[in-house]
């Protein structure tokens, strides 16, 4: 025993150390396929200048282009098929397919392949829009219109609507099964979000083929509604081959002889054309794609729940093109790195608002890309030419600190950068996965203390009045005076920090908390206790919450907290009364609401709760009403398009709203509130940075939430996206029966009156994360039933009060 | 050479082997440090100086205040009982052969759990709806809130004891096995009693060990605020709120001003302690 | 007499299994599927209704977790990785410069001796939040920050192993050394053919408590390492949510097992480390 203890132990616990050791040297190179994509890919060296192409026709989608093989170039919109005979500057429309482009018909997508041939999905109506049949066309040179007769295998639900083995459903799919009042918010066009929402609805669908591609061997390439690859011959329509797939697959690429399976879950497969076999997978492009869809960069690239990436084979066929949010890329089969070709934070590549729909390279030096506005509406044609070496030296480069990404910060970033591109702006999101808010902020302490911290702080959750307080925040009164004084902003809202007449910190964005209800049991709703008598006093329990979405003890704080602003004083402590009054008034409203619900099902909802992202403002709100077993929403809102959905809902439920006031204090939520380090490096880039984020082409961006401080920008804001905007929901109540409606924009007396209503916001809700946890935390135990109404009063008193005595 | 000069030439070689670490410890240690002291007199961000305004502001400040009592406490709790436990411990095992072997071998594991693991498992015990709580409903009791009462100090003493115990029962081993048996032998013939030996034999010559237990414990309970953040984080319970704590959360608000006065006041007082106590020891020695 | 003595046997028995329970909980807890975890943790997470069970013996004993751990997280090999460099780089810096400092604190008088070893006392002494920020500005200004040698550094200069070094060194008998001395040694080959043999134990003890020490290190990495893919097993999971809660048992094994086998190893001179840092003369 003493041997082996002294002798055999020691060795092998060497032994051990050296070989995990040795795992881990090994996996170096996986650790670089995990972090950001930069350590695997060339940064784009060469500068390209972007170019928009006019079109003859106004255009929603651009499907396909193709440089043919007599260097005419082909382009496929919704509109018609278009040739160019200069490289793309100018087009003319073609004859061919006139006749796919009449009342009766829709053109789904295309490609075109190198001899002019086309391959279309059309859809085929009936008499009307809901009777449709699904046609495949072949389109030769000579115009010549061929329907392919496909035989495909039936529509298989069993994977489709639970997702595939334990794996996830994409977004929008998703979205339309968490709940049952849940809605998807399509931003693709009309006819694909009906699309994408009946098959969940309806159980004979017939299976179709999505998009069709050209191989290089002139096989068309397709996919169906099952996730099955097809290969088929485009003259006689046989199928060829299939391959089935585990992963949903979003995208899928003919280049050269090879086909590219990406999946939604990063899963790559190459399926080869000629041997009909897939093919060993390529490490340098799946690692490329696991850090293209990760992290910070991933956020960039998923609108909507949809993935903003395409592919398309370059001018060789072993070359394949790839462009997403970040720039464009390039990679040649069998090679170990992706190479950026043109970086994306510098022109319409970076431009949230919109995703590429059609790209093909037409030489060395250029490249032709298809854009569609992700809001729907029109497309743009934008050619990239190469122009010579990029200077590498910027005059200035900035650091923009926020706690969470956020996507209006992304693309305000994104133009910001293409109107300066000799500005640098880098974007650092502090919080990340097991890290809590403590330990994020002592290392953002840390780097600015050493000097290295950022120039621009996005103060959303941090503890702003604290960093007033010890000078770090800059004074940046002068600036939003500038802005307030050319444009006009919301002056209470814009000076919600302000602090003896300096500005340190102004909020960019802005939600306004909101109630929905029948206006009848509104009209006794004025705070916490209230609400409770109305949820309480309300004669039909349902099997759901009465408030919508308060399943859980903690959401049904979460969404009352506003009425809670009464609790903080100006001090910074908390009232004890107030504080006692709320909790009882939301343990009685809390026990109303959920009178009727199954105990289980609040269960099963904590679980969910814990892994939700929380999003800050709602763009449903109003519209679970329309099941009738809720009698109320409160959320916050946050942008024109939840507005009007409101405004649509009300009608439909005949439901009013109503806007969350203390005493006499209208309120609202500040959002994506900006700050200057007082120790940057860079004061002016910085100052220039925050003025342009309350100007009005900033604030009139449209990704992302919050309305516009800028007055300006609420005024343009107020005009519709599109012409003919019109969204539609669909849900299902507890019966399956499914409800829709259909969302117009609002008129110009309903515009008014949420003009007026935000003229009046004049107090903030911006509660300090410590305080609203403690509450929250607290609050919750005492809503189930764990604590007392005193105990849960008492507790948050005295974390409060630690907290508060530290300072 | 004389004999002074030699011998000086022999101490003053010590220095050289001082040197390296001497060096290292300024600059990584003792060169913050002074940093910090520099910190105490100036404003946090800005850097200004404010001469003995953030002492004033520090000692004024009742989280600091509440923290200091508690770490007192703390100390003036764990370190007796634990030394009484592990010397019990010890003079029990210390004659009693094989299984005392493996007694000593388990009560010096827990030395050896990282404390991230050690954080699960309290995690998992202590919590209002956890493994103690389910245990006492079963056997009839109330279960206890233990970590959001002021239980909540008890199971920081737990933890600390629990981790401890077995670093200061083989220091006692150690002690009592320098105790040469022929004093033993000769009480024993003068007909006194295990308990009278105990107390006028045992004990008077445990004390040599008594002063390195009682540094290396006040030392250890430093450590035991990691365990503390992990399970209950930035504010717990106010029995087992730590100056770390205050430390940390000060760190977390950028108020670096008065943690640097703060740091200067511990360190006075662990000075104070420290000399104390090397005093107490050296008079015992001679 | 006997029974008294059983009694006692059994009370210390029950403490050394709650002293090692912390083991049999994690070797437990790492062996469970998924759902058994869920149905075991729930009530702690997510607050739903009644108590956390725990059983000794899992259901349905699954390797899954370690497999999805050794297999599946890449991470995991790297973070182990630099959890061994971090350690190994402290402990040999402190051999290096520890244990001469301790014997020039024991064997030999200087000026100042007094004061610079009650310095190094209280330096010792100091919770770590207190220095972070200095610290850090005096590694940044060296450009050391975001490495691993604003770990190692500073934990190689640590006091501690002095203190205890300096204890050991003080056991040895005066008279060996004098009559090395007498012999014309000089200092240097003293300490080397006479010092470092006469206090082996206390170096090996040194080693294991300094491993035992820097293998949990939680604070220094978190502060003065940005990049994740630096950090050390300590900081691999901090957070417990289900996902990844079997994950978390199974490496909370794995960073275990080298501990628990370095004391092993190490004990008996623990032990007699530990022992002579008590006796002084």
């Amino acid at each position: 025993m003493k041997i082996l203890k002294k002798q055999i132990l020691p060795i092998l616990l060497v032994f051990s150390t050296v070989l995990l050791g040795a795992c881990g040297k090994d996996d170096d190179n996986l650790k670089k396929g995990t972090s950001t994509s930069d350590s695997k890919t060339i940064q784009a060296k060469g500068r390209y200048l972007e170019e928009e192409v006019s079109l003859p026709d106004q255009t929603g989608y651009i499907m396909a282009i193709k440089r043919m093989e007599n260097n005419v170039l082909r382009l496929v919109t919704d509109s018609g098929i278009y040739d160019s005979e200069d490289n793309g500057d100018t087009w003319s429309k073609t004859e061919i397919g006139a006749q796919l482009y009449t009342e009766s018909y829709s053109v789904g997508s295309a490609d075109i392949d190198s001899k002019g041939n086309v391959i279309l999905v059309v859809y085929h109506f009936g008499d009307s829009m809901e009777d449709y049949t699904i046609e495949y066309h072949y389109l030769d040179k000579d115009g010549e219109d061929r329907v392919l007769d496909i035989e495909l295998d039936p529509m298989d639900f069993g994977d489709m609507s639970n997702g595939k083995e334990g794996e996830e459903a994409p977004d929008s799919i998703q979205g339309m099964d968490e709940s049952e009042d849940s809605m998807t918010q399509d931003g693709q066009s009309e006819d694909e979000s009906d699309m994408d929402v009946k098959f969940n609805q309806n159980d004979d669908m017939e299976n179709a083929i999505q998009t069709l591609s050209f191989a290089d061997n002139g096989d068309v390439i397709g996919m169906d509604y099952n996730s099955t690859m097809l290969q088929i011959d485009p003259l006689t329509g046989e199928i060829k081959n299939t391959l089935k797939n585990d992963d949903y697959i979003s995208e899928l690429v003919a280049c050269g002889n090879k086909v590219l399976l990406k999946g939604m879950n990063n899963t790559l497969e190459v399926y080869n054309t000629e041997t009909l076999q897939l093919e060993d997978s390529y490490p340098a492009l799946s690692d490329f794609f696991a850090a293209q869809n990760q992290g910070a960069e991933g956020n960039m690239n998923i609108n909507y729940g949809v993935p903003s990436s395409l592919m398309k084979v370059g001018l060789k066929e072993d070359s394949l093109l790839y462009t997403d949010h970040t720039g464009l890329y390039q990679y040649t089969f069998g090679g170990t790195v992706v190479e950026q070709i043109i970086n994306g934070t510098t022109n319409s590549l970076g431009n949230m608002e919109s995703n590429a729909t059609a790209l093909e390279q037409l030489d060395e030096n250029t490249y032709l890309a298809g854009f569609m506005d992700i809001q729907g509406g029109t497309a743009k044609l934008l050619k990239y030419t190469y122009s010579g070496e990029a200077d590498s030296t910027p005059s200035a480069e900035i650091n923009v600190y926020s706690l969470k990404d956020d996507q209006t910060l992304r693309q305000v970033i994104s133009k910001f950068q293409q109107n300066n591109p000799d500005i640098l702006v880098n974007l650092q999101i502090g919080m990340s996965e097991g890290q809590t808010l403590s330990d994020t902020l002592r290392t953002l302490n840390t780097n600015i203390m050493s000097g290295k911290g950022p120039d621009i702080i996005i103060l959303d959750g941090m503890p702003i009045n604290n960093y007033i307080d010890k000078n770090l925040l800059e004074d940046i009164s002068d600036l939003v005076d500038d802005v307030d004084k050319s444009e006009g902003l919301y002056g209470d809202i814009a000076k919600a920090f302000e602090k003896d007449k300096k500005i340190y910190a102004v909020p960019t964005r802005f939600a306004i908390p909101t109630i929905v209800g029948d206006p009848a049991v509104l009209d006794g709703i004025k705070d916490a206790g209230t609400l409770a008598d109305q949820l309480e006093g309300y004669p039909e329990a349902s099997d759901q919450p009465l408030l919508t979405n308060t399943y859980t003890a903690k959401e049904y704080l979460k969404s009352t907290l506003s009425y809670a602003y009464d609790i903080l004083k100006e001090d910074g402590t908390l009232d004890e009364g107030a504080l006692k009054a709320f909790l009882e008034a939301s343990k009685r409203g809390y026990k109303g609401d959920i009178r009727g619900v199954n105990p289980e099902e609040i269960d099963g909802m904590k679980t969910a709760e814990e892994e939700k992202d929380s999003t800050f403002g709602r763009v449903d709100l109003g519209a679970g009403l329309m099941t009738e077993k809720q009698i109320l929403d409160m959320g916050n809102m946050s942008t024109m398009e939840s507005y009007a959905t409101m405004v649509a809902a009300n009608k439909k439920t005949n439901s009013g709203y109503q806007t969350i006031s203390s005493e006499d204090k209208q309120l609202f939520a500040p959002n994506l509130m900006a700050g200057i380090n007082s120790k940057s490096k860079q004061l002016d880039a910085a100052k220039d940075f925050v003025k342009a984020m309350l100007t009005e082409e900033f604030q009139s961006i449209r990704v992302g939430e919050g309305f516009p401080v800028n007055q300006k920008a609420f005024e343009a804001i107020c005009n519709p996206p599109r012409e003919d905007y019109m969204m539609a929901y669909m849900l299902s109540d507890s019966n399956g029966a499914s409800i829709s409606l259909e969302v117009t924009w609002p008129t110009d007396d309903e515009l008014s009156e949420i003009k007026e209503l935000v003229k009046k916001l004049d107090t903030p809700l911006n509660y300090d994360s410590t305080i609203q946890e403690a509450i929250m935390g607290e609050g919750a135990k005492c809503l189930e039933g764990e604590l007392t109404v005193d105990e849960a009063t008492a507790n948050i008193l005295k974390t409060v009060q630690l907290y508060l005595s530290e300072q | 050479m004389s004999k002074t000069n030699r011998t000086r030439k022999q101490n003053m070689a010590g220095v050289y082997f001082i040197i390296p670490s001497f060096l290292g410890v300024s600059i990584f240690v003792l060169f913050p440090f002074l940093d910090v002291v520099r910190r105490s007199f100036v404003t946090a961000v800005n850097e200004t100086w404010v001469g003995l305004a953030n002492y004033k502001m520090v000692i004024e400040n009742s989280a600091f205040r509440l923290a200091a009592g508690n770490t007192l406490r703390f100390v003036g709790v764990c370190i007796p009982v634990l030394v009484v436990l592990s010397l019990l411990t010890a003079v029990f095992l210390y004659s009693s052969g094989k299984i005392a072997d493996f007694l000593k071998s388990a009560f010096l594991i827990p030395m050896a759990i990282p404390v991230a693991s050690v954080v699960l498992l309290w995690k998992v015990l202590f919590h209002g709806q956890g493994m103690l709580n389910g245990f006492m409903d079963k056997l009839g009791f109330t279960p206890v809130d233990w970590m959001n009462t002021k239980y909540a100090f008890w199971v920081l003493v737990f933890s600390y004891i629990w981790k401890n115990l077995g670093y200061d029962i083989i220091l006692w081993i150690a002690g009592l096995s320098a105790i040469p048996s022929s004093i033993y032998e000769a009480a024993r013939v003068d007909g006194a009693g295990n308990i009278r030996i105990f107390f006028s034999i045992t004990i008077p010559n445990l004390l040599p060990t008594l002063y390195t237990i009682t540094v290396l414990s006040f030392l250890n309970s430093f450590k035991v605020f990691r365990e503390g953040y992990l399970v209950a984080g930035d504010y717990p319970h106010e029995s087992m709120y730590l100056l770390q704590h205050t430390f940390n959360n000060w760190f977390r608000d950028l108020s670096f001003d008065k943690i640097a006065a703060g740091a200067v006041l511990v360190a006075i007082v662990i000075l104070i302690l420290v000399t104390l106590l090397e005093k107490a020891w050296n008079q015992k020695e001679s | 007499m006997g029974k008294k003595r059983i009694i006692i046997y059994i009370i210390l028995l029950t403490l050394a299994f709650v002293a090692c329970y912390p083991i049999l909980f994690l070797l437990t807890g790492s062996f469970m599927s998924q759902d058994e975890l869920r149905e075991h943790l729930s009530p702690i997470l997510y607050g739903t209704s009644q108590y956390t069970r725990w059983q000794f013996i899992p259901t349905y004993p699954t390797g899954k977790s370690f497999v999805e751990l050794l297999m599946d997280s890449p991470k995991f090999f790297l973070t182990f990785w630099n959890s061994t460099k971090i350690t190994v780089g402290i402990l040999l810096g402190q051999l290096v410069v520890s244990v001469p400092a301790a014997w020039g604190f024991s064997r030999f008088k200087f000026p100042c001796k007094k004061l610079i070893f009650t310095l190094y006392i209280i330096l010792m002494m100091m919770p770590f939040q207190v220095t972070m920020l200095s610290s850090f500005l005096v590694l940044d200004s060296m450009q050391l920050v975001n490495t691993h040698w604003s770990v190692i550094l500073p934990g190689m200069f640590s006091t501690f192993p002095v203190f205890i070094m300096c204890n050991f060194f003080n056991g040895i008998p005066e008279a060996i050394i004098e009559s090395a001395k007498i012999d014309g040694a000089s200092n240097i080959r003293i300490f080397f053919h006479l010092g470092i043999p006469l206090g082996s134990s206390g170096i090996i003890s040194i080693l294991v408590l300094g491993f035992l020490e820097n293998w949990n290190l939680i604070e220094q990495p978190l502060t003065f390492l940005e990049d994740k893919a630096l950090w050390p097993l300590s900081l691999f999971l901090p957070n417990i949510s289900l996902d990844n809660a079997g994950l978390a048992f199974a490496s909370s094994v794995i960073t275990l097992i080298p501990a628990v086998l370095v004391f092993i190893c190490g004990q008996n001179y623990l032990e007699q480390g530990i022992m002579a840092t008590a006796v002084k003369e």
